[in-house]
């Protein structure tokens, strides 16, 4: 499924040829040169996603996320109405664990046990702007090099047994892994249990474009997650993710992260 | 420096403020003899008379190809999540709402673009590596025109060949040209000072 774009003459050199593309409140161009219509196709993915990034704490949103083309979770900007009904549910079990209004662009939304280690349905809750500071990651019993965390974090919510997992998020990972799309964003997570018990799948996560998760999906024989026209139905994909055993190598379900800005 | 606005002018040549090509850099440095008409796009927009309308020698006296230049003191930001990172002058932090507060720049604002606050002029090493022009439009409407080449310590980047992005939002609204490159132009030295001039 391509993206449809309008050709436009250059402003000032009428030899030059844009595809021109407006998605919500971004305007692109891209010169189209003798470029093959997969390639265009390639540089507007990339300048949606560029776009999508310088624009991540501008306006909110809404991550219908897909595995296996079916979406498993839908988070919310905590300044919609969505995610404030979410977050009264979590205040109610879990009062005042967090400061849930300490902006409008952290995310919250709710998941189900469709991967590990997650066993129940639950509320996520990702806080971003801070690293985990030191007593929360004690209070999980698990420590992490200052300089390797990342400015957010994720706190997963189990509404049936009212346990709290602690999701890590971090540059490098020391340990093994098996073959992944790498670019030098990538970034992993780890999941970290109350009992001070840690999640033996780790999350990785990349900025691509979907032909180089498709084509990345197809040679390892994973399912690619999203549907045929999804890509270019939402605002962009702004993030995929990989989960893999950290002790067989396993690769685990690959998720998409399909963005629609609300209110453009 | 700008073609004298009194006296010869000529299109091509090596004569410093008489010579077109040379204002304009155009054929071999120091000989500035390529072949050049006063139709073409950059003599037009040197001229400011582009489009259909006639061009004359005329034109082009007291004309400067240099629309804007900027002398960037280059500043490093490693690479992080949802923040601008690399080498230059630019805005990193959460969103784009902040000024500039890796490395510096002088004047820091776009003569072409009716002196716009530019959020950053640098060397991004996320992805594959990319240069960026950045201006902080909020919610100006800014089209892809105005200027033809960006020239960053010698290293041209043509308008027409980026990729144009503009983002309407009253807060952190950002119009921005960049150009996929493994090479730095920035160069990787904290302090260094780079002059970029757009014309």
């Amino acid at each position: 499924m391509n993206r449809e774009y309008v050709d436009k003459t250059d402003l000032e050199d009428s030899a030059v040829t844009h595809a021109a593309l407006t998605r919500g409140s971004t305007y692109i161009e891209v010169p189209k040169g003798s470029s093959s219509e997969e390639e265009i196709q390639l540089l507007l993915d990339n300048a949606l996603l560029q776009a999508a990034l310088d624009n991540f704490h501008g306006s909110q949103s809404r991550d219908d996320v897909y595995c296996d083309k079916v979406i498993v979770r839908q988070d919310y900007s905590t300044g919609l109405p969505e995610a404030q009904a979410l977050i009264q549910e979590l205040q109610a079990v879990f009062p005042d664990y967090e400061d849930w209004d300490r902006h409008n662009h952290n995310i919250v939304g709710r998941y189900t046990a469709y991967r590990e280690p997650y066993s129940n349905s639950g509320i996520s809750f990702y806080n971003f702007g801070e690293k985990p500071s030191e007593s929360l990651l004690l209070s999980f019993n698990t420590s992490y090099l200052n300089s390797n965390l990342l400015e957010w974090y994720g706190l997963k919510f189990d509404l049936d047994s009212e346990q709290v997992m602690l999701k890590v998020v971090f540059r490098n990972y020391e340990g093994e892994t098996p073959e992944l799309p790498t670019n030098p964003r990538n970034f992993y997570a780890a999941i970290h249990n109350q009992d001070g018990t840690e999640s033996e799948w780790v999350d990785f996560y990349a900025y691509a474009t979907p032909k180089l998760i498709r084509e990345f999906c197809a040679e390892k024989g994973l399912s690619y997650p999203l549907p045929p026209t999804t890509h270019t139905d939402c605002a962009v994909v702004w993030c995929w993710g990989f989960v893999f055993n950290k002790n067989t190598l396993e690769y685990g379900p690959v998720k998409a992260y399909a963005r629609y800005n609300i209110g453009e | 420096m700008a073609l004298q606005s009194s006296g010869y002018i000529r299109l091509a040549g090596n004569d410093t403020g008489r010579s077109v090509a040379k204002e304009l850099d155009l054929g071999t440095s120091g000989v500035h003899t390529p072949t050049i008409s006063l139709g073409q796009n950059n003599v037009r927009a040197l001229a400011q008379r582009t489009g259909s309308v006639s061009v004359g020698l005329g034109h082009l006296r007291g004309k400067s190809a240099s629309l804007d230049t900027q002398t960037v003191t280059v500043g490093y930001r490693a690479a992080q999540l949802y923040v601008n990172s690399g080498y230059g002058s630019f805005t990193s932090g959460l969103g784009t709402t902040g000024n500039r507060d890796i490395g510096s720049m002088s004047d820091g604002t776009f003569n072409p673009k009716s002196n716009m606050y530019i959020r950053g002029l640098w060397y991004s090493t996320s992805g594959s590596g990319m240069v960026i022009f950045s201006l902080r439009s909020l919610t100006t409407t800014v089209a892809n025109s105005g200027w033809t080449t960006m020239n960053v310590a010698g290293v041209n980047f043509t308008r027409s060949s980026a990729t144009f992005s503009n983002i309407d939002n009253a807060s952190i609204g950002a119009t921005n040209w960049s150009w996929t490159t493994s090479s730095n132009p920035f160069g990787t030295t904290v302090n260094a000072t780079k002059v970029v001039t757009f014309t």
